[in-house]
């Protein structure tokens, strides 16, 4: 019998690589049991969910370039020095 | 002023990147995003005895950031929209706008969106509280869509740690999201 780390883990393998059908059948199992293993299927979709979606993505593409950055830190400088 | 000096090169190293993020999450335009973040940096560098590390400086900066961007909604309203004026025609007769409209978004909708933009900007920050290279294998991942045989080769772990580090990271994610302050 497995426990709720290996469930949990087992949860995740299965989203990346293929699993047994001994393994998926414990999973479904375990879930039909444990509450908060079910929970943790749903956040784990959740977070997949929101970390695949385009405004997560694009929001990683906004940066200031390293001339800007140092642009920044000289006005600041000049600023903590007033 | 002594007892606040304060290292501005690594402020702007650590936080600049996240608080345009922030901004953009809330605008559409990077240089607005970008003057807005300049001025909250000049803000808070001018207020600094306010801070006293009461609370986090990314949830300080945060803030200021907030507002200046609110400023600037309010300002672009007065100045391109009469907002009562829209609801009536010119004789004075309220339009049917309800009918009009019937097809516009729904509240509950927008609510939401609200609060999926606020919960994807706040796992944005989460994220960059994990260990880097648990964050190295969630942004190959998730940001970049890299397969997990790359994943592997690049971050030089076999696919078994691939996936525990995925379900430890997921499981801080889940923590450090339901301990989120929304603003």
């Amino acid at each position: 019998m497995k426990d709720c780390q290996e469930i949990t883990e087992l949860i995740e393998r299965s989203k990346v690589e293929r699993i047994t059908l001994g393994d998926r059948l414990a999973i479904g199992m375990h879930k039909s049991i444990c509450r908060d293993c079910r929970q943790y299927f749903r956040d784990s979709d959740s977070l997949d969910e929101l970390m695949q979606s385009k405004r997560f993505r694009h929001l990683s593409e906004y940066t200031f370039s390293d001339d800007e950055k140092e642009k920044l830190k000289i006005l600041l400088k000049s600023k903590s020095e007033d | 002023m002594s007892e606040n000096i304060i290292d501005t090169g690594k402020l702007v190293e650590e936080q600049s990147d996240y608080l345009l993020s922030f901004a953009m999450s809330k605008l559409q335009d990077l240089e607005l995003a970008k003057d807005l973040v300049q001025d909250t940096f000049v803000s808070a560098i001018t207020k600094l005895d306010s801070f006293e590390n009461r609370s986090n400086i990314r949830t300080w900066l945060t803030s200021i950031l907030n507002r200046k961007i609110i400023d600037h909604w309010r300002k672009a309203e007065t100045r391109y929209t009469d907002p009562v004026s829209s609801f009536f025609d010119q004789e004075g007769k309220a339009r049917h706008w309800l009918v009009e409209k019937k097809n516009s978004t729904s509240v509950e909708t927008v609510v939401d969106q609200i609060t999926r933009e606020e919960a994807t900007m706040e796992l944005y920050n989460c994220i960059e509280k994990l260990p880097p290279k648990w964050r190295g294998v969630i942004a190959s991942k998730y940001l970049e869509e890299k397969v997990s045989d790359d994943i592997c080769k690049e971050m030089e772990i076999t696919p078994s740690n691939l996936w525990v580090i995925i379900h430890r990271a997921k499981l801080l994610l889940r923590d450090c999201l339901g301990k989120a302050e929304f603003q």
